[in-house]
């Protein structure tokens, strides 16, 4: 029934958004790319060209601009520390000075003033969970959000009056404008949900509890973010029978089942808990008592132990924490410590079974698992008590439990322990690890897990999930704290040659490089794991946090950095915080609970792990400016012609009109002016030569199929991208060099998460990186949506085809050569008409749309940047000029359509206020280029190459002497000044015979494996 | 003696003849069922991958695979049918804990994955009998093959 369910419901996943930007035409005949051949044509000299490339991939995507800054136009600053809306992650306020008797009315206040910002309308609100002053006499706020009386799921700030005056605003608020078209009042009614969520149960009983406060369904209806939309849903957190307990969420409108996940048996838990393993239950008083018997370790503990009947558990009843009056004896102890065994039985298995550890005489000799669990427990509670005011994990004297002798799924000895949301488990130990109960530091760390699961809750994947486990390694060390040393001693050093684990004081941990199943982590950013595995290495990734906290301590005492660090988890950090949320937190937590020597030490670690304080590092540096003169061709619609002339207005070059007759296409040129391609009206390829040195300019059918859309080449002219006419989703790629082609499936990467984007119709505008390896371009997407229209919209994605360092085409096989420029569009929103900047490859200009208003955008993808350039009535097809210091655009008026121009301040991404002016009248689509040239080519690896290579003499009439260090260069290829490969052959030895060739100026490419390089020279 | 010859050299033949293609995983374009667990204290993860004709194959940092017992053919085929039978193909489960558990379907690059957490309890009773069954024939497949 429950898959019937979720069939039936699951076409109601997605939201619509409209699209206008383009309107889709049926497709036509498929076209076989693999029968394309190309005509010959006069193939220009690659130029030598030398500026850094920029991964697409590894770049952050960029965040839509909010709703309140789209319709405002304003210049806007998206960095890191806003969320995947816009919408600030941290607010700074200044109010009164003297805030000591901070009132609910207050944190109201300041929200009130903060609503703009955070992008919250009439209808939200924010309702205060929790108040708290600390020993500064700070008063810290935490609340969720609620739109119109629905309290949205995954939001909520914390805010923080200090007293100087400063307040601040933290969290994640999602902007009110989201939740427009989604109704509040749910069609689902409460009971229907239940009935649902009944429904699917296999195994329904109901359950008949003692307390009156349980209840077998409780249901809140909240705003729940699924697959990047918000849906009105019902959550219910039901127990299906004593042993299992379920979270859903259930569409509210259509009764969808969005998601669902289980939470946990409680062994003996009191609030809404249940018994898994009933035991008879005994009143107190028997009473706490003591016991001493060695642990793991071999050293004599001495252990809270509880006389109950004629029995001893291993039961601690004797911290403050300890409620007598509400606690059933041993089985049922409120703010009790206990030790649990497992019997070597699996928890994900049927036959788990869990019972007291038992004494007849109090004596616990030989019971060493139970003794060192119990008492690492213990101690673990007392420096949460001691160290941080804080009354057990949940902050409310709930109990601890310690499951030992815990088995894997097979029945097999466990080398882990780990934290489930109730309890700490310890397996017995297998090659790599010895019994896990026998650490201090492994106790810490589970219950420093629970610590962060009732305050910051850091979701378990990515950075956050990688701060989880950094909070588990610091508490623990701070637990066990006489080293740096995660687990030394659990882990085998015939395993781990660091002798631990983990090492926060150095996270190499003596282990071969990037061997992360022998205890090596990264300790700075650029180490960085990047990948799938570790649920996006949660415990690799820790090793950067860990290491600053390392840093940190050291320089201001372990005392201070562990007060600042849990101040950040407990104050400042949510569920969605990442590495530079954590800078921010433990800056601001030492600012509060100390002085400037201590906020110094805080940004002093994190900027030596590589956690900067803006956008972060990595900034590629820009490419020469090309020498050329400043040219631009362009679409006469008038005169249905295309048309070449300088920026300064001279149109006599060539013999203007360059084409009559109409393009399909815009015109794509080669970064030394050289060469252009397009798509004439009767969909052939052409392909046009220019020659700057004799003013003579050619022009080819490139292909005579008449079947094309769009083309574009590559900056070296190396090769050509092209869409065919049939509208399908295919870019297809030809290299002029290796004569080979290869097609390319266009998809939205987000599949693989479960979150669809919709299926991509065809891409339409296109440009290739100034290295050739990537092509960005716009595509038509579509998604189904629930009242059976399918929804289209517009958006940006980058194409890899290309590898420098093989010198081939990338796979198509598998479906990872497509990335996006933005991560998320808002719904109604398209963007497409992508185009780099000249000599920032990691900056680029779009359309931006959203309904009726037009914006000409650029963004800067190191720095995650958003600018607007101009506000246009219609598309703009931009384009920058040869120096990015403007930026040319279709602008059309009531007096006709004209090219606009607009100067770009220095970030490239935002256009000067009143700059804006007509450029170039009866003008279209614009392209800016210019005729000098440079090196386009030329990367850390590769300008070692140049140093390395040499050729002589230079001229030289008979030979050309090579020397080359260290690279392996296998053959060469010598090309004249028409581009045309007239010499080639095995790089046998240092030397290459040239007197067959005439006199004149060429150019040596020599080809490696991975590297090639090019070198001019004279044949006299 | 050379008719046994004869009728055991046709059986071995057919044997032969019945063996599935092996493949080497690097260069295996069909589906692939993946489930595994891990995290915790160390961090150690178990990954396996099955191919539709039984081969598994196991990693332990889910980039290095190495080859074990395979599954028998018809187990393998069964459990590829199953995920979608249990509608599992349906599900969008993302929510990984401390430990955390998985089960993916998918061909290259497009997986389907269901994940999560906690240690003690599955989000559904189809989805953890079908995890369970995997878990208990890799279990007994974590030694190389010969």
């Amino acid at each position: 029934m429950r898959y019937l369910l979720l069939l039936l419901f699951s076409l109601a996943l997605y939201i619509p958004a409209e699209a206008q930007f383009k309107t889709a035409t049926p497709s036509h005949k498929k076209i076989d790319a693999s029968q394309i051949k190309l005509n010959t044509i006069q193939k220009a000299i690659p130029a030598e060209m030398d500026a850094e490339g920029f991964d697409y991939f590894t770049a952050p995507s960029l965040t839509a601009p909010a709703a309140s800054e789209r319709k405002n136009g304003a210049t806007i600053q998206i960095n890191r520390t806003k969320n995947e809306y816009g919408v600030p992650q941290l607010i700074e306020v200044f109010g009164n000075a003297n805030q000591s008797e901070v009132k609910a009315a207050d944190f109201v206040s300041l929200m009130q003033g903060s609503k703009e910002a955070l992008q919250q309308g009439e209808s939200s609100s924010f309702v205060i969970v929790s108040q708290r002053q600390d020993k500064s006499n700070h008063t810290h706020f935490k609340a969720d959000q609620y739109i119109s009386g629905v309290r949205v799921y995954d939001g909520q700030v914390t805010a923080h009056f200090y007293q100087d005056g400063k307040q601040l605003i933290m969290g994640r608020v999602i902007p009110e404008h989201v939740f427009e078209g989604i109704d509040p009042i749910a069609q689902i009614s409460e009971a229907d949900a239940i009935a649902f969520t009944k429904a699917s149960f296999s195994s329904y009983q109901k359950i008949e509890w003692f307390e009156s406060s349980f209840s077998q369904f409780s249901t809140e209806l909240v705003f729940y973010d699924h697959g990047g939309h918000y849906h009105l849903a019902w959550h219910v957190d039901a127990y299906e029978n004593l042993a299992e307990r379920h979270n859903y969420f259930i569409d509210a409108t259509t009764g969808a089942v969005l998601n669902t996940y289980g939470t946990i048996c409680k062994i003996h838990g009191h609030d809404h808990g249940h018994d898994c393993n009933a035991h008879t239950n005994i009143a107190p008083p028997d009473g706490p008592t003591t016991a001493t018997a060695e642990d793991l370790l071999g050293v004599n503990r001495t252990i809270n132990t509880y006389e109950a009947g004629n029995n001893f558990f291993m039961l601690d009843a004797s911290r403050p924490m300890f409620n007598a009056s509400a606690s059933s004896m041993p089985d049922d102890p409120v703010g009790g410590i206990l030790t649990l065994d497992a019997n070597n039985t699996a928890p994900q298995n049927s036959n788990f079974q869990v019972e007291h550890v038992v004494s007849s005489n109090n004596n616990w000799n030989g019971r060493r698992t139970a003794v060192s669990a119990h008492h690492n427990a213990g101690e673990s509670y007392e420096y949460f008590r001691t160290t941080h005011s804080r009354n057990s994990i949940n902050g409310d004297g709930g109990s601890l439990y310690s499951l030992i002798n815990v088995a894997d799924e097979n029945g097999n000895s466990m080398g882990n322990a780990f934290w489930n949301g109730i309890a700490m488990f310890y397996g017995n130990g297998d090659s790599a690890f010895e019994p896990l109960a026998r650490a201090l530091d492994v106790a810490g760390h589970e219950i420093s897990h629970g610590v962060v699961q009732n305050t910051a809750n850091l979701e378990y994947q990515g950075e956050s999930g990688a701060m989880n486990e950094s909070f588990a390694d610091i508490f623990g060390a701070m637990i066990d704290r006489d080293d740096w040393l995660i687990g030394e001693d659990v882990a085998k050093s015939s395993v781990f040659p660091g002798g631990a684990l983990r090492n926060m004081q150095d996270p190499h941990n003596n282990a071969p490089t990037g061997d992360y199943g022998r205890g090596w982590q990264p300790k700075h950013v650029n180490e960085k794991f990047t990948g799938s595995q570790d649920n996006g290495g949660v415990h690799i990734n820790s090793g950067i946090p860990n290491h600053a906290f390392y840093l940190f301590a050291t320089a201001i005492g372990k005392e201070k950095a562990e007060d600042v660090f849990y101040q950040a988890l407990d104050l400042y950090l949510v569920k969605s915080s990442q590495f530079v949320d954590l800078r921010n937190a433990v800056v601001q937590a030492a600012e509060d609970l100390y002085g400037q020597a201590e906020i110094d030490a805080a940004k002093s670690a994190f900027e030596q792990v590589g956690i900067g304080e803006g956008p972060g590092g990595n900034y590629q540096e820009d490419a020469n400016i090309n020498p050329g003169e400043d040219l631009i061709t362009f679409y006469n619609p008038a005169s249905d012609e295309m048309v070449l002339l300088t920026a300064s207005g001279n149109n006599t070059l060539f013999g203007n009109p360059i084409i009559s007759g109409g393009l399909l296409s815009r015109v794509s040129v080669t970064d030394d002016g050289r060469e252009m391609v397009l798509i004439g009206q009767d969909r052939l390829m052409y392909y046009i030569f220019l020659n700057w040195d004799t003013g003579e300019i050619s022009l080819s059918v490139l292909s005579e199929d008449p079947i094309w859309r769009n083309v574009i080449i590559s900056k070296d002219g190396q090769r050509i991208a092209a869409l065919f006419d049939d509208e399908t989703n295919r870019i297809w790629v030809y290299d002029f060099n290796s004569e080979n082609q290869r097609t390319y499936e266009l998809y939205n990467p987000t599949f693989s998460e479960g979150v669809s984007t919709g299926d991509v119709l065809y891409a339409d505008a296109m440009e290739f990186d100034i290295t050739g390896q990537y092509v960005v371009y716009d595509a038509i997407n579509e998604i189904p949506s629930s009242s059976g229209v399918n929804i289209e919209y517009w958006d940006i994605g980058f194409l890899h085809c290309w590898d420098r360092s093989s010198n081939t085409f990338t796979s198509n096989s598998n479906q990872n050569y497509i990335s996006k420029l933005f991560s998320a569009l808002p719904e109604g929103v398209s963007a497409g008409n992508p185009t780099f900047s000249k000599n920032s490859p990691f900056i680029l200009a779009f359309d931006f749309l959203e309904g009726n208003s037009y914006q000409l955008r650029a963004g800067n993808l190191e720095t995650g940047d958003l600018g607007l350039v101009f506000e246009n009535t219609d598309l703009s097809w931009p384009n920058y000029s040869r120096g990015d210091n403007q930026m040319i655009y279709n602008l059309s008026t009531l007096f006709g359509d004209d090219i606009g121009i607009t100067n770009l301040s220095g970030d490239k991404i935002n256009g000067q206020a009143n700059s804006d002016d007509f450029f170039i009248l009866n003008a279209q689509l614009g392209v800016w280029f210019s005729n000098g040239e440079r090196n386009l080519y030329v990367d850390t690896e590769e300008t070692i190459d140049k140093e390395l290579v040499s050729i002589f003499p230079n001229p030289a009439t008979d030979q050309l002497s090579i020397v080359v260090e260290d690279h392996d260069y296998q053959n060469y290829e010598i090309f004249n000044i028409s581009g045309q490969r007239v010499l080639a052959g095995d790089l046998d030895g240092d030397a290459i015979q040239i007197s067959g060739l005439q006199s004149g100026k060429y150019v040596l490419r020599l080809n490696g494996a991975k590297h090639w390089i090019f070198k001019s020279f004279i044949k006299q | 003696m050379r008719l046994f010859s004869t009728l055991l050299l046709l059986s071995l033949l057919s044997l032969v003849a019945c063996k599935s293609k092996q493949y080497v995983l690097a260069d295996y374009e069909g589906l692939v069922l993946g489930f595994g667990n891990g995290g915790g204290f160390t961090g150690a993860m178990d990954y396996y991958k099955l191919l539709e004709n039984g081969q598994l194959f196991r990693s332990t940092d889910g980039e290095n695979y190495n080859e074990v017992q395979s599954f028998d053919k018809d187990t393998a085929v069964q459990m590829f049918s199953n995920f979608e039978t249990l509608g599992l193909n349906n599900m969008r489960i993302n929510d990984p804990g401390n430990m955390t558990f998985f089960v993916s379907m998918g061909q290259g690059d497009r997986v389907q994955k269901l994940s999560w957490g906690g240690g003690m309890q599955t989000p559904d009773a189809g989805l953890r009998q079908y995890y369970t069954t995997l878990i208990k024939l890799a279990g007994q497949s974590k030694n190389p093959i010969k």
